[in-house]
């Protein structure tokens, strides 16, 4: 899709047009999925995240401006719905999960193209829901949306030095895993 | 962990993760559309709590305003009463040289102040400006003219101004302790001794200072004029002058102090010269608001209004200087669709009645079995297309307070005078849906495909609603004015019914007409 498709969708679906509305989901939802998976624990949840985060653009896409992609713009809707569901059950999910086993021991280095060679999409997809949601969330947001630990600190209500340990811990949880995963493959 | 290069570690996940897409399952879309509707549908329905909760605000307002302005138009108007009693010196000429100075009161009515009760007003002076303290004349202030009637069957005159003091009919006077009658200002003569007693012809008309013995009338000049006693004045004699015309002067006769008289009569305006008569055409953006109360409710009902017109005339009626009511009759036409609708009609029974139904959101219609090449049984279907918009007419009913705001009026050019004024309207309106018709395409199972128009639609009912406008009116005649009318409507119940969705219009539109005032000035 050029972007003047894209400009004429959006302004169909500025105008209310429910076609519209069907085209832009089947554009950008295998997208959208997969930025959800990352944020959730399993598929169902990732789901409800699509869903309300789809909600949310189509309420909201009379305020897009214009101003960079119009699939970075949904995205952060996304991201941003992902860190209000975490917000609001952030009580609960800390009590679900947590476990410190994984921090324990030495790591050997990984390099990139030893994870990019040897592990699948969804096996990394995986062990970042394996994560506990407060290592979950920061890892993404510092990797992926390529966020400040201050920025971090501030969205999530934490300290700096809290988002930066999360991170590290959650970086050392994930290569043990990987580790796993390879030398069970080797 | 000193060999962990963290940008590698995480550079490897980008390399893998970014830019990959996961398909959602097939139901996802369905679950999006149908939590979007309900978010929808909560917030119609908070919303039409809202607007429910200020037309009830509105209409207590209105009731109150009509209240007031029934109670300001019904409350009893205080008799005008005669405040300072004045008097016009009118000089009429007996003879050529005889001339006699008449006080004629000149009344001059003033607002009282709001009323005692009757006990409080027959114990009091009526007239709170009377600063005569003689009782005996405190009655005469309507006209200043009291009239008795003595013994003798003559008039007499006890004064025209309350405020001079005159004498009471039977008070004696002082040098012949007779019985006379004195008016200070009927009549400004010198004062006479010698008539009373006198049979009323031998008595001349009008007896005052003079040389011989009353046969010669002297003639007064202004300072003599000043320094005159009174006279006194056979009233007998001077009946007819006291209802001549050539007096001016008011007819005597007896009248109830104020306080007893009925109410002073309103001065009224012709209900016709209220009447004003408008006529006017409007560019109408109506929208549809869909309240889904059942889950069926989600499948259908997505047509949107187009532009459609307004035309009406309606009457007004003037209920003080600034507000009016006004009433009167719309016809409104509009259309609505769902941009290239395409539906599977399943053949369903209602009212005994085996058919294809359209069903949306203004309204169902049968597809006419006539069209179809084969009878409808119940489990058949049918493919339904609409191309065209389906038309839409209706009836209002409009009733609307108007208020007037602001008033210049200017001269044009220096000629031509110009009303400018600016109003706000506030009202409500009843809707009745008078006809709706379109035209859609059929493909039947068969292979058959045909064209047929479908009216008739069921399930309509009327409504009502809210309008609110504020209009410019500039008037350029003795009688016309041209007017232009931002309003905002909003319906406040469903145009269908017995259907699981709820359909109401609010609309914007624009009224451009022209006013005929029966009674302006």
């Amino acid at each position: 899709m050029n972007s003047a498709e894209e400009e004429k969708l959006i302004k169909a679906c500025r105008s209310g047009d429910g076609s519209a509305f069907e085209a832009l989901y089947r554009r950008f939802s295998a997208k959208m999925m997969a930025v959800c998976y990352r944020y959730c624990h399993d598929r169902d949840e990732a789901q409800d995240l699509l869903q309300e985060g789809f909600i949310k653009v189509f309420e909201q896409i009379g305020k897009f401006r214009g101003e960079g992609s119009f699939e970075g713009w949904i995205r952060r809707i996304m991201v941003l719905t992902a860190l209000e569901k975490y917000r609001k059950d952030r009580r609960v999910r800390e009590s679900r999960y947590g476990s410190v086993a994984d921090l324990q021991g030495d790591m050997q280095p990984i390099s990139s193209d030893d994870i990019y060679s040897q592990m699948s999409f969804d096996e990394l997809v995986g062990m970042i829901q394996e994560l506990t949601p407060a290592y979950r969330m920061v890892f993404n947001l510092y990797v992926f949306e390529g966020m400040k630990h201050e920025e971090i600190a501030e969205k999530l209500g934490v300290s700096v030095g809290t988002s930066k340990s999360n991170l590290s811990d959650a970086r050392r949880i994930l290569q043990r895993r990987i580790e796993k995963v390879m030398y069970d493959l080797n | 962990m000193a060999d962990f290069d963290e940008n590698e570690f995480d550079e490897g996940f980008r390399r893998v993760i970014e830019g990959q897409g996961a398909e959602p399952p097939p139901s996802a879309w369905a679950n999006i559309r149908v939590a979007a509707l309900e978010r929808q549908l909560i917030r119609y329905q908070s919303a039409a709590l809202w607007l429910k909760g200020i037309a009830g605000v509105l209409a207590v307002l209105l009731g109150v305003t009509g209240y007031l302005l029934y109670q300001a138009k019904s409350e009893p108007t205080e008799p005008l009463a005669m405040a300072t009693p004045e008097s016009k010196r009118n000089t009429v000429f007996i003879t050529r040289t005889e001339r006699v100075f008449v006080d004629r009161p000149v009344i001059r009515y003033v607002e009282r102040q709001r009323p005692e009760s009757k006990s409080q007003r027959l114990n009091s002076d009526p007239n709170p400006l009377n600063s005569n303290p003689n009782q005996s004349t405190q009655n005469n202030y309507d006209r200043n003219v009291t009239l008795n009637n003595p013994p003798d069957g003559a008039n007499k005159i006890i004064g025209l101004s309350n405020n001079k003091k005159v004498l009471d009919p039977k008070q004696k006077t002082a040098d012949g302790g007779q019985e006379s009658t004195r008016s200070e200002n009927l009549v400004d003569r010198k004062p006479d001794s010698n008539l009373d007693g006198k049979t009323p012809a031998e008595t001349p008309a009008i007896d005052g200072p003079r040389g011989g013995k009353g046969t010669e009338l002297a003639t007064t000049s202004a300072e003599a004029e000043q320094k005159a006693a009174p006279i006194n004045l056979n009233l007998l004699t001077a009946q007819p002058l006291l209802t001549s015309r050539t007096l001016s002067m008011p007819r005597l006769r007896y009248r109830l102090p104020a306080s007893l008289l009925p109410k002073a009569p309103k001065i009224r305006i012709p209900l016709s010269e209220k009447l004003s008569l408008s006529a006017y055409v409007s560019p109408d953006w109506s929208k549809v608001d869909v309240r889904r109360d059942e889950a069926d409710a989600f499948k259908y009902g997505d047509e949107e209004l187009q532009a459609g017109i307004v035309a009406g005339i309606r009457a007004g009626l003037s209920l003080s200087k600034k507000w009016s009511l006004l009433a009167g009759v719309e016809f409104g036409q509009n259309t609505f669709d769902d941009g290239n609708k395409r539906l599977i009609l399943n053949a369903e029974t209602i009212d005994g009645q085996t058919a294809y139904f359209y069903r949306t959101a203004l309204g169902t219609v049968g597809i006419p079995s006539d069209l179809l090449s084969t009878p409808v049984q119940p489990g058949d279907v049918v493919g339904l297309e609409v191309h065209e918009p389906i038309q839409r007419w209706v009836l209002n009913l409009p009733l609307s307070l108007r208020y007037d705001i602001w008033q210049k009026q200017f001269l044009l050019l220096e000629k031509l005078p110009l009303k400018f004024t600016v109003y706000g309207l506030l009202g409500g309106y009843a809707q009745l849906p008078l006809r709706q018709e379109g035209v859609v395409e059929i493909y039947e199972d068969n292979g058959r495909e045909f064209t047929g128009e479908v009216k008739n639609f069921r399930n309509l009912r009327p409504s009502y609603g809210i309008n609110l406008g504020a209009g410019a009116e500039l008037g350029f005649a003795r009688h016309i004015s041209v007017f232009v009318e931002p309003n905002y409507s909003q319906g406040l119940s469903s145009v269908v019914k017995d259907m699981p969705l709820r359909t109401s219009i609010n609309g914007f539109g624009v009224k451009f007409g022209a006013r005929w005032e029966f009674g302006k000035k």
